[in-house]
């Protein structure tokens, strides 16, 4: 009598640690998500799309040429990086200064793309220095070929 | 069981809600001062105790905070500057740094974005000691 008790006890008890362990791996797997990066080199793993519908990140030479930006952006090799060129961080270069551009367009108005469809993070951009403990922008190679006329020049 | 069975939920759906980042309200709208409070279980965790233990000056006079800090501490002093100091004290030794185990390590309990002017800067509250 005893033993059987005990042993359902530990049966009961065997499942309900199933239960937890199941829980406990579920949550894991929520940071985990959290907290793999989907956009390593920000601006470009994100912006990959080759046309404005669905409401979505399409590729940074297109999204530009539709807002009336001069060529200079499509040139750029390095994305963020070399558009600092024109948008020195310290906001004395000859265009004003990226940061408050990119964040007004990413974080403005309760229906903007970025926040509904893509969470609102600023880890999309930015990331940890873990040597300087500053926040920089991840930065990666376009993803577009350069064209002049109809032709594409190769990098 | 019972007891962990609840807190295993809690950190499910603790998860859940990380993940959705800046969609769910702030939980945080003061910054420094919403999350360093009184009582965390029976620690308390406001700012000015844990200053105290570290053997920090008394930062009784101050009003806003992290404003008023910045007296004292630059923003662009190099290696020891507030930014550098913040950021590695909440980011350092991720898997073990309670920030980013228990808070998910976001940004935006501590940044705000302007949206006027775009700029990013820092949330702020009158101090709670
Ligand atoms: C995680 C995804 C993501 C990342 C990373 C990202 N963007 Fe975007 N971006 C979007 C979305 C979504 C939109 C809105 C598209 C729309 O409204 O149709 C957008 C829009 C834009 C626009 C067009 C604005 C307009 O009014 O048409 C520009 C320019 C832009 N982003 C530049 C950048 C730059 C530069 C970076 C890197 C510093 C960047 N984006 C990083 C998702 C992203
Ligand atoms: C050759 C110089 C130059 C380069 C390079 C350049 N820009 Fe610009 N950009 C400008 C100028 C000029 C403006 C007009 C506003 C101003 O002067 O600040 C502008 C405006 C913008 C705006 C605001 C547009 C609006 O209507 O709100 C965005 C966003 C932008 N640039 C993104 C970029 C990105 C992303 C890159 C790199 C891929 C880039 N720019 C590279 C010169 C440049
Ligand atoms: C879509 C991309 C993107 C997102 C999302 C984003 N940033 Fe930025 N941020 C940038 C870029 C690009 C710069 C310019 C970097 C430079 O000039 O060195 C910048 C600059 C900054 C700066 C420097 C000061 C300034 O405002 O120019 C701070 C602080 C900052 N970001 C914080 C944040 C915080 C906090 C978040 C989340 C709430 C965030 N950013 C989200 C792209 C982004
Ligand atoms: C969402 C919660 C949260 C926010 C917001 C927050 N902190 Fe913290 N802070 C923590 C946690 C958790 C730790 C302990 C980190 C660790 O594991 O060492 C900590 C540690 C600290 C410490 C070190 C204390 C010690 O005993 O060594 C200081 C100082 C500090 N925070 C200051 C600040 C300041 C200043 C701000 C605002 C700019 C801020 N914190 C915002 C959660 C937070
Ligand atoms: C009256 C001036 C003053 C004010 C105000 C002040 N501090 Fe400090 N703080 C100092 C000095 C001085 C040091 C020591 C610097 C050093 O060791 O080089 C220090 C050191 C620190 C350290 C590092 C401690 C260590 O040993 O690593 C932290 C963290 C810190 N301060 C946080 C804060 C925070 C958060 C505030 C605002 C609530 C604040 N301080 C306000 C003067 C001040
Ligand atoms: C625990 C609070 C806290 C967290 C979390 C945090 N920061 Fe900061 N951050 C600060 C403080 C405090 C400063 C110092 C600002 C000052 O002195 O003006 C700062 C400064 C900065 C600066 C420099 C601003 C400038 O103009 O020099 C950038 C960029 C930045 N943070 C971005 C980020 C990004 C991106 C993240 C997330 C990956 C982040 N921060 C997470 C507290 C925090």
């Amino acid at each position: 009598m005893i033993t059987r008790i005990s042993r359902n006890r530990d049966r009961a008890f065997s499942t309900r640690n199933a239960v937890l362990f199941l829980l406990a791996a579920l949550s894991m797997a929520w940071t985990g998500a959290c907290l793999a990066d989907d956009y390593p080199d920000g601006c470009v793993s994100c912006h990959v799309g080759d046309t404005p519908k669905p409401k979505s990140a399409y590729r940074l030479d297109l999204q530009l040429a539709d807002l009336g930006h001069g060529k200079g952006g499509e040139r750029t090799k390095e994305i963020p990086t070399g558009c600092f060129r024109c948008h020195a961080s310290t906001g004395d270069g000859a265009a004003g200064k990226l940061g408050p551009y990119i964040h007004l367009i990413h974080f403005r108005g309760e229906k903007n793309p970025f926040l509904k469809k893509y969470g609102g993070d600023c880890s999309s951009c930015h990331q940890m220095d873990p040597n300087t403990w500053r926040a920089v922008a991840k930065s990666g190679p376009r993803n577009w070929e350069m064209t002049v006329g109809d032709t594409k020049i190769p990098d | 069981m019972k007891d962990r069975f609840r807190v295993l939920w809690a950190a499910a759906l603790s998860g859940l809600f990380f993940c959705a980042g800046i969609a769910v309200a702030d939980e945080f709208p003061e910054g420094c001062v919403s999350c360093h409070v009184q009582k965390i279980g029976d620690v308390d965790f406001r700012l000015n105790t844990l200053l105290a233990q570290i053997g920090h000056r008394k930062v009784d006079r101050l009003k806003v905070i992290p404003r008023d800090c910045g007296r004292c501490h630059a923003s662009d002093d190099g290696e020891d500057s507030f930014t550098v100091m913040i950021h590695q004290i909440h980011f350092d030794v991720p898997n073990i740094n309670l920030f980013v185990q228990r808070y998910g390590g976001a940004c935006t309990h501590c940044h705000e974005v302007n949206t006027e002017s775009g700029e990013a800067g820092l949330k702020n509250g009158p101090k709670n000691w």
